[in-house]
């Protein structure tokens, strides 16, 4: 018997499981523990501890575009948490005690939510959404995270009451009521409430207008790394700012108290009206709009403006394709712009005759995309080069060569931009292939350029001054605003217009088909046409602006800031157009091959 | 009986109506005839399913069999097979561990695994994405008492891609196997001990076998969400490779190529449906 025992317990405790247990647990906290160290990080390093400091929450609370989020993702978390926790406990109770065949069929009914993957559940909601004309947005967003919860709210609820003998009930709720059993009850229904807040891909392509939720805003400053820099502060953390708010606003749901829930149902209720008249929706890039430039509107207006924002000129597009999104203002790129007034999908609300365009610089009067200006102003424009560190590249850097026939010590350290477009571009340029050739044979040499260089190239990446500062790149595609503010974090960041010539480009403001505020929209597109306002536009996100008398009120170090002045021995920058759909096909096909 | 309907009738008609009908709508685009701007016209076609499989050259118009997005398929099954095995491994001795200890420290493990998963997939993958760059701790720990001279290429490859994977979801794996092994009957060891099996054999012939629920439910909860995983190929893998999920979110907010997105997206429903077929026919037969 007692050698029995002995062995009995042994497989309890098999050796080395203790230890796999032990490292499992690390391994999945390791990377959250790293983050919350750093986020207490005084410094903006990511690689070194500085000292302790609270600034990067007060900078994430001091920042509305990420509280706006957050808002949003509590909100539809508890929107769809409480929908279907309704829904699954009824399902519960009435499978109880049905036949065991129907209940088979059931269960695989409410469980195949689970079945699906995410972005097949993302894809055919939008299908469904824009074929029977249903808007993206709030309502889409609800319906959605709501049905995928469903299962996360029964399974728990349906294994507690279908693992009590009915007899024992009673008995059992007095006696058997452990913690464990309590962890499982209080907790699971908190699942669906999580996986809703968790969600990326579902709530990225059915947001609308006011409902960017935090995981996709997040998303889209990874992909732009635009830093909020309220008053002129050069701080960054652009990767860790975000996640360690994420961190913080996770924590709140683990303790729900009844003040809270009381102070989220009233915002519920006020939320409903938010297409009121004293509205304005803006749908641009994360953290492109100075917070003063938006204060200032809204006072001088008695507006409130909301801003969403997007991670891709692409994912603006296909919102608007997809039909209702609710926006009354988006900030297009100038080949876009040529799109949207091709296909229809901007207002023609006669920009020229506004008061404040007497203020654009002559250059940008009459451009390729809105010959006229009848359905755009300016907001920023740019180049689309490179950025080395001179302190690892030696040597002449004036070429696309140090991207595309790298040093050895460059090898392995360059990043390119995640633009099919732009890459394409820059590797015709160094080929001397024209911008959207029509002809395989050259994209074909493309192809091969690109796909040798791949050998060298770390990541296809848009964070570009984040792996800059971090030193992980040494050579990086940048625009020149984010070369700027890598030099502010690393002196030896140099932008370079390189001699084979580079991308300009131009962000515009227009007001999409059928916006609702068609009043506060012209108001805005006049509004940042003023010589100060534009000058906030460049103080805030570090582009040039193209509004005449602008100098007078921007930063001095800006103003005379060679990733604004190119030398004058640099080639002009070219602005390119829309491609020919066959065009198009060929850079389609060498991206896809290239990332294959 | 009619009670019971009206419990049902609200859960049931939104997944059929929000889910199940949104699929079958997404199948039926699958086979219909692109129109010039991204709309579709409603003639049957297998343009969207021709283009998986060949290229259709812009010239002569004739097809060329391509093997593109066949890798991409191939490579999105791996990783996530990968990190399906890689899940077990881990996850059954912890499961098992968890499940073996006193009640006590068994909630104490549970919530640990548990919490962690409450914690955002995008800010666990970019929490990841950090710890493994070259500036990141690790090659910083292996560099500065000169284990290594050079950091190791641990970020955006494979690698760091099925680490995520892996990350991501061995929550989902514990979980069910933790549930199967304390429903385990210990007494029935007990009885193998009785009948001479050494431990070895008693766990393999006795305990696995029983666990076999748990880990058909871990596995599918491994494997589905991980074959259509968007974030770790896109944050983890540097953008340098595409699985399946890019590759159909790229349809939609890249491409605007609807039909083919639609098709892809049929595709990754049907695996997953094959997967879970074969699953449940297994199930039944060892039932009967």
């Amino acid at each position: 018997m007692a050698l029995l025992d002995t062995r009995s317990k042994d497989i309890r405790n098999l050796p080395g499981f203790g230890l796999t247990a032990t490292l499992a647990v690390a391994f999945l906290y390791a990377p959250i523990l790293f983050l919350v160290l750093y986020s207490f990080n005084s410094g903006r390093s990511i690689s070194r501890l500085d000292g302790v400091s609270l600034r990067w929450y007060a900078e994430v609370f001091a920042n509305e575009e990420i509280g706006g989020a957050a808002l949003n993702s509590v909100l539809l978390a508890l929107i769809a948490a409480s929908l279907a926790t309704v829904m699954a406990t009824a399902a519960a109770l009435a499978m109880v005690r049905m036949k065991v065949r129907r209940k088979a069929a059931t269960y695989a009914v409410l469980n195949f939510p689970l079945m699906v993957p995410e972005i097949v559940t993302a894809v055919a909601t939008l299908i469904f959404f824009s074929t029977i004309g249903i808007g993206l947005g709030f309502g889409a967003l609800a319906i959605a995270h709501t049905t995928f919860c469903i299962p996360f709210a029964c399974l728990p609820i349906a294994a507690r009451l279908t693992s009590m003998d009915p007899a024992f009930e009673a008995a059992a709720a007095d006696r058997f009521a452990r913690p464990l059993t309590r962890f499982r009850l209080i907790t699971l229904p908190l699942l669906a409430f999580i996986v809703s807040l968790d969600d990326f891909i579902i709530s990225s392509m059915l947001s609308g207008a006011g409902s960017t939720t935090l995981p996709v805003h997040i998303y889209s400053m990874l992909r732009l790394g635009i830093t909020p820099e309220v008053n002129g502060v050069v701080a960054d953390g652009r990767r860790l700012r975000p996640c360690r708010h994420r961190l913080r606003a996770d924590r709140p749901q683990t303790k729900l108290k009844g003040s809270h829930i009381r102070a989220l149902a009233i915002l519920l209720l006020t939320a409903a009206p938010a297409f009121a008249e004293g509205d304005l929706f803006i749908y641009t890039w994360g953290e492109y709009t100075p917070p003063d430039l938006v204060a200032k509107f809204e006072a001088e207006f008695g507006v409130k403006v909301h801003i969403d924002s997007y991670d891709s000129m692409k994912t603006m597009i296909a919102k608007l394709r997809a039909g209702g999104a609710g926006y009354d203002i988006i900030v297009p790129g100038d080949a876009t712009m040529q799109v949207l007034i091709a296909e229809d999908m901007v207002e023609k609300i006669d920009v020229f005759a506004m008061p404040n365009f007497a203020n654009v610089d002559d250059k940008w009067r009459e451009v390729y995309w809105d010959p006229k200006r009848e359905y755009s102003a300016p907001w920023a424009w740019g180049s689309t080069a490179f950025a080395v560190d001179t302190d690892v590249v030696k040597g002449d850097y004036s070429s696309l060569a140090v991207l595309f026939d790298p040093a050895e010590e460059v090898k392995g350290r360059i990043n390119m931009l995640r633009d099919m477009n732009d890459v394409i571009n820059m590797a015709e340029r160094y080929l001397g292939v024209p911008r959207c050739s029509e002809n395989p044979d050259e994209m074909k040499r493309v192809l091969e350029l690109l796909e040798t260089q791949k050998e060298w190239v770390k990541s296809y990446d848009s964070e570009t001054k984040e792996l800059l500062v971090s030193g992980e790149a040494v050579v990086s595609m940048s625009w020149n605003g984010y070369a700027m503010r890598a030099r502010d974090e690393k002196p030896s960041v140099v932008y370079v217009y390189p001699k084979e010539g580079y991308t300009g480009w131009m962000d515009n403001v227009a007001v999409p088909k059928g916006a609702p505020n068609m009043d506060n929209a012209k108001a805005w597109v006049n509004f940042v046409m003023a010589p100060e306002n534009a000058a906030m536009i460049t103080n805030y996100a570090r582009y040039s602006n193209g509004i005449k008398g602008s100098e007078a009120f921007i930063e001095p170090a800006l103003a005379a800031a060679p990733e604004i002045n190119p030398p004058a021995d640099a080639p002009a920058p070219e602005f390119i157009p829309t491609c020919s759909p066959e065009a198009t096909a060929l850079i389609d096909k060498v991206w896809t091959k290239l990332m294959n | 009986m009619k009670l019971h309907r009206i419990l049902l009738a609200p859960s049931l008609g939104t997944i059929l109506i929000f889910m199940a009908l949104p699929i079958a709508i997404t199948a039926l685009y699958s086979v219909l005839t692109p129109a010039q701007y991204g709309g579709v016209i409603w003639e049957p076609s297998a343009e969207a399913y021709v283009r998986l499989l060949f290229e259709r050259d812009i010239f002569d118009d004739t097809l060329a069999f391509n093997t593109d997005y066949l890798q991409i398929l191939g490579r999105s099954v791996m990783q996530a097979g990968i990190a399906t095995v890689l899940c077990l491994v881990i996850g059954l001795p912890t499961a098992w561990f968890i499940a073996t200890r006193p009640a006590g420290q068994k909630s104490f493990w549970l919530i640990l695994v548990t919490v962690s998963y409450w914690v955002n997939l995008l800010v666990r993958t970019i929490a990841l994405l950090l710890i493994l760059r070259d500036e990141g701790p690790i090659n910083g720990a292996l560099q500065s008492p000169g284990l290594t001279d050079a950091p190791l290429p641990l970020a955006y490859n494979n690698f760091a891609i099925g680490l995520g994977l892996v990350s991501s979801f061995l929550p989902f794996m514990i979980l069910p196997l933790y549930a199967a092994i304390e429903r385990f009957d210990f007494s029935l060891l007990e009885a193998a001990y009785d009948l001479h099996a050494n431990r070895r054999k008693a766990f393999f012939a006795v305990v696995l076998p029983i666990l076999r629920p748990g880990l058909i439910a871990g596995g599918l909860l491994v494997f589905i969400p991980g074959i259509g995983s968007y974030l770790a190929p896109d944050i983890l893998g540097g953008g340098k490779t595409l699985m399946l999920g890019n590759l159909i979110g790229m349809q939609f907010q890249g491409s605007r190529n609807w039909l083919f997105g639609a098709a892809l997206s049929t595709i990754l429903m049907a695996i997953t449906l094959i997967a879970l077929f074969i699953v449940a026919r297994r199930a039944a037969r060892e039932e009967t």
